[in-house]
């Protein structure tokens, strides 16, 4: 079995503050799973850890079995929490900017999926809301068609409806050649379109499960969540 | 790589489009408004088309710089940062931009000379004054003084990107960078100033300009790959 990711004995301090802690992680594709931890838990520092934003300081991160590099950007799609596109583009620009920097970009899927989140791409980044930003950010993410979709905390504040909308973009992104990892800590928002879920707290895996044994136990995700923290 | 570049300039041409309205309407105002005219609008006007003029002026050095270090500071540098792109070709991608944002400096500082010029005769005056000068110019030493403006302007770029992102990995925290930052600037200038008045070669021969252009490449191509490693180890982004 190929695995998409693959971390050994990764840790990053920065100063005295350590924000990943020999993390041991192998994730194969076909999933969707759930970075989930309390804020300042490690969860961003380990997604740009794979996109290679930040280096890891002893461990080895592979993806698609390449160690990482600027090279292995290519085998990722990643969304930030924060704004990263050129506030004078229109949503038009900002697909046309992907379609030209990205080759596995796929304009199509882009404007299907600007219509299902009801983006008009006519208008200017500046002028929108919060919650369409978010919607822009996953829309031109999912639209590459790479093996690592990598999503940190794609639902924000944003209200119910609109992360409705965005859980089933991203529901409908998944299949079995690629990986979704969503950073978050809105679980009950994403219980229903999780595979699996890793735990994060300090920099430390705690647990990585399947969510199906996790409703064999009879627990929701967030009740197995709270029980986890609750014993640290 | 010139596709980065493009998207660049895209966003300096719709970030500045009103300035660039502001400049060409100030411009405007200065050649067609009569000197005889003594009031607060003529005297706005010419002040302000003396300054557009002084920081145009002062700007053709410094502005590309300020820009590509701007490119590692916005929001921005986060998408960059998501693309595939070698270090190598971002970082050249960012010197070849401060170039030319450079020359849109010099264009608005020369056209406003121009201006100057027109404004003080009569135009085909004006016209024969230019066309003398051109004639009386040659085009080698014009050719040898342009080529070595955009080395000392890629220079002062390669300088100053290199001192930003040292300073940047070596402080994280944004207060101790800055002032490490120009008191390594202000050094790396000093002895590179240094060295060139003691190498002390006439720039006005050809083989003085070639050696002090082929050193001076030769060390912004030192500083360049000194920055991509910097880049490609080390620089990280927190946010």
């Amino acid at each position: 079995m190929e695995y998409l990711i693959d971390l050994d004995n990764v840790t990053k301090t920065y100063g005295n503050k350590t924000a990943l802690a020999n993390v041991n992680l192998k994730l194969e594709p076909g999933k969707i799973i759930g970075l989930l931890g309390p804020n300042g838990s490690g969860k961003t520092t380990l997604l740009k850890t794979l996109m290679h934003i930040i280096r890891e300081q002893e461990g080895v991160v592979k993806i698609c079995n390449h160690l990482t590099g600027y090279e292995t950007r290519k085998y990722i799609s990643f969304m930030p929490d924060c704004e990263f596109l050129y506030e004078t583009m229109k949503i038009s620009d900002a697909i046309k900017y992907y379609e030209e920097m990205f080759s596995d970009f796929d304009k199509n899927k882009a404007y299907d999926f600007s219509q299902k989140l009801g983006l008009n791409i006519n208008d200017e980044l500046k002028i929108l809301s919060k919650g369409n930003k978010e919607k822009v950010a996953l829309m031109l993410t999912l639209s590459r068609n790479v093996p690592i979709y990598l999503l940190d905390e794609p639902l924000g504040n944003l209200d119910p409806l609109i992360k409705h909308e965005m859980l089933t973009v991203i529901k409908m992104a998944s299949n079995p050649n690629n990986l979704l990892l969503i950073s978050t800590h809105l679980i009950k928002d994403t219980e229903g379109i999780l595979d699996e879920i890793i735990l994060l707290k300090n920099g430390c895996v705690m647990n990585h499960i399947s969510v199906e044994d996790i409703i064999k136990q009879g627990k929701t995700l967030e009740q197995y969540y709270l029980e986890v923290f609750s014993h640290v | 790589m010139f596709k980065y570049i493009k998207w660049e300039l895209f966003d300096f041409r719709k970030s500045n489009f009103r300035i660039l309205i502001l400049i060409s309407a100030i411009y405007g105002l200065f050649y067609f408004i009569p000197f005889s005219n003594d009031g607060f609008l003529t005297t706005l006007i010419a002040l302000s088309f003396f300054i557009v003029i002084f920081v145009s002026g002062f700007s053709i050095f410094i502005y590309g710089s300020k820009k590509v270090i701007d490119t590692f500071r916005k929001p921005t540098f986060m998408l960059e940062s998501m693309i595939s792109f070698s270090p190598y070709k971002i970082l050249l991608a960012k010197y070849l931009l401060a170039i030319l944002l450079n020359f849109i400096c010099a264009f608005i500082f020369i056209f406003g000379i121009l201006i100057v010029v027109a404004k003080m005769s009569t135009f085909p005056k004006a016209l024969n004054v230019l066309v003398e000068l051109f004639v009386d110019i040659n085009i080698i030493d014009l050719l040898r003084s342009f080529i070595y403006l955009v080395i000392l302007s890629t220079t002062f770029t390669a300088i100053v990107t290199f001192c930003y992102i040292l300073s940047r990995c070596l402080f994280p925290n944004r207060k101790g960078s800055i002032i490490f930052g120009i008191i390594l600037w202000y050094f790396i200038t000093y002895i590179t100033e240094e060295f060139f008045n003691f190498i002390s070669l006439d720039i006005s021969s050809f083989i003085g300009f070639s050696i002090l252009s082929i050193i001076r490449i030769l060390f912004i191509a030192g500083l360049y790959l000194a920055t991509v490693k910097l880049i490609e180890n080390k620089l990280e982004i927190y946010s």
